[in-house]
């Protein structure tokens, strides 16, 4: 089968797309002002090029901004996020989100993965991104799904 | 009138950037930059905008639940998508229309259509199945049956058109004398439609001989310790030379005096004349479909002139032999 991602994702469609996801997160700032958090165009565009390289690294293709926007619409109100860390938090996340979802072969859906994701962030890491990675519940979620399709 | 106009048959832009025969839409796209229709910067945009067609597959092939998937399995549907738009732009039979399609209607509207065309296809494949068992070869060998009868139904079950529609058929392992080209159902199609062509022919003599020269044939593969290959191709050529021997006759089945005469009288002639005596002998053959029969023919003259040449006509082909006192 030929790559047609390769022909598809590479050079300057790439960058079509890059600037397309960071015009789409920077319209979520409508949503996001209301707690007092906005991403700046600086921002939107480092976020959406970490989004190409996360996705590149865990080798998935995402077209759209599903997770970004779905993960920005479900954070925005928690209290351990600030107008400072919101960009940071945001792509930790993001990174969090897509090594469950590799690492789980996709065995848990987009909706599981965010849930889980709120739910270790608001008590188990006390809005730390870097110890969600840290903690038991993250490899135990990974665990529960290849176990229970094996 | 702009130069994609001149383009008459789908396989003149295929052929030109072609990676594989399905790359319709991508070698469209190139040959409209080539020839000035649209610039790089319109390609562009039309590929992003195929590429963004991508999210409402993943959606539908993950029930909405995933928005991203791996790059295998991102690779796969973006495949079908594509697999898909190339059967509908080709349908059109215009790529000039279809250039403007891809332009001016949606992915989706593309990829539904490409769909509805590929039922087309498939409905195609189950009518000719049919027609095939319809005329199936008398005493055809077990891959021939299995074909029939087994591997078409299994990859019908198992072919999806919406997310592996450019999956490969597993081709039965009873090949046609002409080996289909292509990917996915339009490859079936040709496998089917050449099978067809085969039987038909066969069917155009008595089925007994049709039977009684598989039969030896089967018997020699036997012997050499090999299996048949296609059922076809021995009744083609032993159908050449019983013109050769009797202009006009029906029949295919040789005997061992038959062949001895066709190499006596073969012998002395240079391979042009060969050539030329054994092109007059098929032209004479009753059937229908004669393009794939030539197509098949052309392949077989050098095996059959060598064969003269070196007094091998014999392990050519399958005849009756002499009865042993």
């Amino acid at each position: 089968m030929p790559d047609y991602l390769s022909i598809f994702t590479g050079g300057l469609l790439s960058d079509i797309q890059n600037r397309y996801v960071a015009k789409e997160i920077s319209a979520l700032n409508e949503k996001t002002e209301e707690y007092g958090l906005v991403l700046s165009p600086d921002d939107c565009k480092e976020i959406a090029e970490s989004r190409s390289e996360l996705l590149s690294e865990t080798e998935r293709i995402e077209v759209g901004i599903g997770a970004v926007k779905r993960i920005i619409e479900e954070f925005c109100d928690s209290g351990y996020i600030s107008p400072q860390n919101f960009k940071d938090v945001i792509e930790g996340l993001l990174e969090c989100f897509y090594t469950i979802k590799s690492e789980t072969f996709d065995k848990a859906d987009d909706e599981t993965v965010i849930s889980f994701l709120k739910d270790v962030f608001e008590n188990d890491a006390g809005g730390d991104v870097s110890r969600i990675y840290s903690s038991v519940a993250f490899d135990e979620f990974i665990a529960f799904y290849n176990r229970s399709t094996k | 009138m702009n130069q994609l106009q001149n383009y008459k048959n789908i396989s003149d832009i295929t052929s030109r950037f072609k990676a594989s025969s399905t790359d319709y839409t991508l070698s469209l796209l190139r040959e409209a930059v080539r020839i000035g229709v649209i610039d790089e910067n319109e390609e562009t945009a039309l590929k992003s905008k195929i590429f963004d067609g991508l999210a409402f597959v993943i959606d539908e092939f993950t029930e909405g639940k995933s928005s991203s998937l791996s790059n295998d399995k991102a690779n796969e549907l973006l495949s079908s998508l594509l697999y898909n738009i190339d059967a509908y732009l080709i349908s059109l039979k215009n790529p000039e229309k279809a250039l403007e399609e891809v332009k001016e209607k949606t992915v989706k509207f593309l990829y539904d259509s490409g769909g509805a065309s590929l039922k087309r296809v498939m409905a195609d494949c189950t009518a000719l199945m049919f027609k095939n068992k319809q005329n199936r070869l008398p005493g055809g060998s077990e891959d021939y049956n299995k074909a029939l009868d087994e591997d078409i139904r299994a990859f019908s079950k198992t072919y999806s058109i919406r997310f592996g529609a450019h999956r490969n058929p597993v081709i039965p392992r009873y090949k046609t004398a002409l080996n289909p080209r292509g990917s996915g159902v339009v490859r079936l199609k040709k496998y089917l439609t050449n099978l067809l062509a085969e039987n038909l022919f066969c069917r155009c003599y008595d089925s007994e001989e049709v039977k009684t020269l598989i039969g030896f044939e089967m018997m020699r593969a036997n012997e050499m310790e090999s299996n048949i290959g296609n059922l076809y191709i021995p009744v083609l050529r032993c159908a050449i030379i019983c013109q050769f021997l009797m202009p006009g006759n029906t029949h295919v089945l040789l005997s061992e005096d038959d062949v001895r005469n066709a190499e006596a009288l073969l012998e002395d002639y240079t391979p042009e004349e060969l050539q030329k005596i054994l092109s007059s002998a098929f032209s004479r053959l009753p059937s229908e479909n004669m393009e794939y029969h030539t197509k098949v023919f052309e392949n077989e003259l050098p095996h059959l002139i060598q064969s003269i040449k070196h007094n091998k006509l014999k392990t050519l082909l399958a005849y009756l032999p002499k009865p042993t006192v």
